[in-house]
């Protein structure tokens, strides 16, 4: 055992080491956030022409030399000096389709269920392997198995990961509390929906390569002798215990199952997820556009197509899987709409006066009218009935507040007039006091008592004012024309991460709502899982039957019961390898998109080796027209 | 349905045999067997209705032993090992950090907090009852003290601050080496790894679960040797997919 050990803590320091010394204090900001999203601009009149709508996305850092215009090494050596290839900083720009929210859950439910079938096969291999030939009867030969696995569509969560958002604006925004920002949404999901006592897979999933093995005897059984009925001699442990067990035979079982499961059953997860997260669905570009129906606005609806973009793919070491969403291509129903931006309005809200300063709060209602007034001026909705109501809903949302508010403040106190006037009026205001910040004017003069630290217009390359901006990354999934006015898209995104946990995974337990309902589910399903070999103890009953007189002695099944488990180790089965977590986020126009690294529309070679990649490239070139 | 009844009722036989208490038919193990739920009652299963679900450690511990308790007086099953995986002792784990040897404990949040505070409190002689965590401050330094060469701690970004920052109050700064795991954002996105099970290395390799409550009265469980060579095997694993992943790294870059 000290040998064992000995090697063991090598092996994790080598492990963490890795980890830790790889990016020495750890991957910075810059690393992962070279690319911004540019202009969620649908050319909506393009999608009625049967051009699949698209989102687009620039490197900074080959933006940056694409602008310093073109430069050949072979005339001018000196002035190319530390510039990137020409040909490099012209490919600055990937053009993303859009895939459907309901599609990207479909594709979350899938990878699920590719978990839940590892799941299923690693424990089953494990525990038939070491209980052969009882277990190959059972489970590979009669094929006793419960239902299919069948888990349901996980929901579209949003998370705003802390590497994407503002580190300036967290902190605003969390001074006055903690603040939800949401987590993966497969945090947790890793897991079967029900722990059932049977396999969910079909017998072939986990018998390969087994056969009937009687030999090595795995035990001698433990016994207890009746005469007459009472008892005299019982071995040690009875019956828990069986007289002899084959320690070395069980270990050996149990190891070369989890190499198995470990080695080919995770390749294949593996390879059905990079199937999954790769394959385009429906599975041509004329199947794609065939659901698009020319024509008008309101015949778009929302088709389930996913359209995935391997931004080197999703293995670690790599970059994601990713790909924007949709709800639907445009709303047609006003009242739906008009609910969700007011749902757009209380995150946007809840947001600002947390992190905004006392201008600024003003302000997020002149930002979030002109956003909505754009939106509803879209000529998607031209002559939808209902969308004068909704017009007057925004007025009325926004116009008492701002008015009730220009008032406490000097700068703002002059202005006046009609809603569209007070915003104009409310804009300069906020740039002029965004100046007097800078240094340009009497910031006191402008705000009254109120304070104003922060520049309101940042000194970065991102455009907007960026708090305002900032916050849209909590906004969820929409529609086109809303991305269009708001300036923001939603993305899902799919990458491996490395973790250390036992399957079932133990840390599974929902701490959110403590019940006992949730413990004792818990605490079946660790049970359940548990590594055990069952063994059948005998009783020995001698008699004197009156057949004439004579002594019999039988053995029969133990009224105690009939078959006893015996932990093997490792008890409950370790996992330590990576697997796929998915996310929605949001990303502001002009922002950094979280979660990337490498190039669009590269696989990485190791994935090749997986699944058979599609070129996508040329799939979206139809598409797009571009 | 019918099928699904088969299934199930086959499924549960080996159980249902078991009980032959409840068949009614005495085979002589009846009365015995009726003791057996007499019996139940020693297990304690009131301990349950007291289970403090905001120590996870606990409620397992708590769950499982009455469990196995039960199975063990009313179905004889004893077989089972006294804690899912073999139990340690605090005692084990206060006298690994006395061998004056390296120790390592890697794992993210308050549980590997409270057990760098309680190493720093004991290093640094004493005081330890000023401690608090979950609003359980009665911590004892242990006896004799503690001593450790090196303690090498791999945690979470924010946790990572938190101990740098209290390292300050110890004599010798380069006694701790702290690494944070998920680059400056504390994103497990920027470095692709959870930290999962959290774990200490202190002579041997422990496994704890934290609670509300003092390392002492923690979950901590130990390999033993089968399960080392387990462990190992899904290390070596790991290793190797460690390794093709930063050849991956390269070819991002």
């Amino acid at each position: 055992m000290a040998r064992g050990v000995a090697v063991a803590v090598p092996g994790a320091l080598a492990l963490l080491l890795f980890f830790s010394g790889a990016w020495g204090n750890g991957p910075t900001y810059e690393d992962w956030t070279k690319y911004l999203l540019s202009a969620p601009d649908y050319r909506l009149e393009q999608v009625l022409r049967g051009k699949w709508p698209y989102l687009e996305v620039v490197r900074k850092d080959r933006l940056r030399e694409y602008q310093k215009g073109p430069c050949d090494p072979q005339q001018d050596p000196q002035g190319c000096q530390g510039r990137m290839p020409w040909p490099q900083a012209q490919a600055h720009e990937f053009y993303l389709p859009m895939s459907s929210l309901e599609a990207t859950r479909e594709v979350a439910r899938e990878l699920r269920k590719a978990w839940q079938r590892f799941e299923e096969r690693y424990y089953w291999r494990v525990i038939t392997e070491l209980n052969n030939p009882a277990f190959w009867f059972a489970y590979c030969f009669a094929g006793i198995r419960g239902p299919e696995l069948n888990p349901p569509t996980p929901e579209a969560r949003l998370m705003v990961p802390s590497e994407g958002v503002d580190t300036a604006f967290l902190q605003a925004a969390t001074r006055p509390g903690s603040l939800d920002v949401g987590r993966w949404a497969s945090a947790g999901l890793h897991s079967l929906d029900r722990y059932l006592p049977v396999p969910q897979v079909e017998p072939r999933e986990f018998c390969d390569g087994l056969g009937m093995q009687i030999l090595p005897l795995m035990y001698i059984p433990g016994f207890k002798v009746l005469l007459q009925g009472h008892e005299v001699f019982r071995t040690p442990g009875y019956p828990s215990r069986p007289l002899w067990f084959n320690w070395d035979e069980a270990n050996a079982r149990v190891e070369r199952a989890m190499e198995k499961a470990l080695t080919e059953y995770y390749l294949d997860y593996q390879k059905e997820v990079a199937r999954i997260l790769l394959t385009p669905r429906p599975g041509t570009p004329q199947e794609v556009q065939n659901l698009l129906p020319g024509g008008d606005f309101r015949n778009l609806a929302s088709p389930r197509v996913y359209l995935p973009v391997p931004w080197q793919g999703h293995l670690l070491g790599g970059g994601s899987v990713v790909a924007p969403v949709y709800t639907e291509l445009v709303p047609t129903d006003p009242t739906a709409l008009w609910d969700q931006i007011q749902s757009l309005w209380n995150t946007y809200k809840g947001l600002m006066d947390r992190a905004g300063s006392e201008v600024e709060r003003v302000y997020y209602h002149v930002h979030f009218y002109r956003a909505a007034r754009t939106l509803f001026d879209s000529r998607a909705f031209y002559g939808l009935p209902g969308m004068e109501v909704v017009k007057e809903n925004l007025v009325n949302l926004v116009e008492a507040p701002l008015r009730s508010l220009t008032q406490t403040i000097p700068v703002l106190r002059g202005c006046a007039g009609d809603l569209d006037q007070l915003a104009s009026c409310a804009a300069l205001a906020l740039r002029r006091v965004d100046l007097a910040v800078k240094g340009v004017g009497n910031l006191q003069e402008l705000l009254g008592g109120s304070a104003q630290v922060e520049p309101i217009k940042a000194s970065r390359e991102s455009p907007g004012l960026w708090k305002f901006e900032e916050a849209k990354r909590w906004l969820p999934p929409a529609s086109l024309p809303v991305y269009e006015a708001f300036g923001y898209a939603s993305f899902f995104q799919a990458q491996n991460l490395l973790e250390a946990t036992t399957v079932p995974d133990i840390r599974n337990v929902d701490l959110s709502s403590v019940n006992l309902g949730n413990w004792i589910s818990w605490a079946w399903n660790q049970l359940s899982r548990l590594v055990v070999y069952w063994h059948v103890p005998l009783t020995i009953d001698a008699r004197v039957e009156y057949c004439p007189p004579c002594v019999i002695a039988y053995p029969s099944l133990p009224l105690e019961g009939p078959v006893q488990p015996l932990a093997i180790p490792p008890y409950v089965l370790p996992f330590a390898l990576e697997r796929t977590h998915w996310r929605w986020v949001s990303v502001p126009e002009g922002y950094e998109v979280p979660g990337v690294r490498g190039t669009p529309y590269r696989p990485l070679g190791d994935l090749s080796a997986l699944t058979s990649l599609v070129d996508l490239s040329a799939f979206y070139r139809v598409l797009l027209g571009r | 349905m019918r099928r699904f009844l088969t299934v199930f009722l086959m499924a549960l036989s080996p159980g249902l045999a078991q009980m032959d208490w409840l068949s009614g038919l005495d085979w002589g193990g009846i009365s015995a067997n009726l003791q057996g739920v007499g019996q139940v009652m020693s297990c304690d299963p009131g301990s349950l209705a007291q289970l403090d679900f905001s120590q996870p450690s606990l409620v397992l511990r708590g769950v499982y032993r009455v469990a196995k308790c039960v199975l063990c007086l009313t179905l004889k099953m004893c077989g089972l090992p006294d804690d899912m995986l073999y139990p340690a002792a605090w005692g084990e784990v206060l006298q690994g950090f006395r061998g004056g040897r390296e120790v390592l404990i890697v794992g993210s949040g308050a549980g590997v907090k409270a057990l760098t505070d309680y190493l720093i409190a004991a290093l640094g002689g004493g005081a330890c009852q000023n401690i608090s965590y979950g609003g359980v401050p009665i911590y004892t330094c242990p006896e004799g003290g503690i001593q450790v060469s090196r303690a090498f701690v791999v945690t979470d970004p924010a946790t990572a601050r938190e101990v740098r920052a209290k390292l300050q109050s110890l004599q010798d700064p380069n006694l701790f080496k702290v690494v944070g795991v998920g680059g400056e954002r504390d994103s497990p996105e920027l470095s692709r790894v959870l930290l999962g099970l959290p774990m200490v290395y202190a002579e041997r390799p422990f496994l704890f679960a934290p609670g509300y409550s003092p390392p002492d009265r923690w979950l901590w469980l130990t390999f033993d040797g089968p399960t080392t060579n387990k462990v190992l095997l899904v290390l070596r694993l790991a290793t190797q997919y460690a390794a093709s992943a930063a050849q991956r790294e390269e070819e991002v870059r």
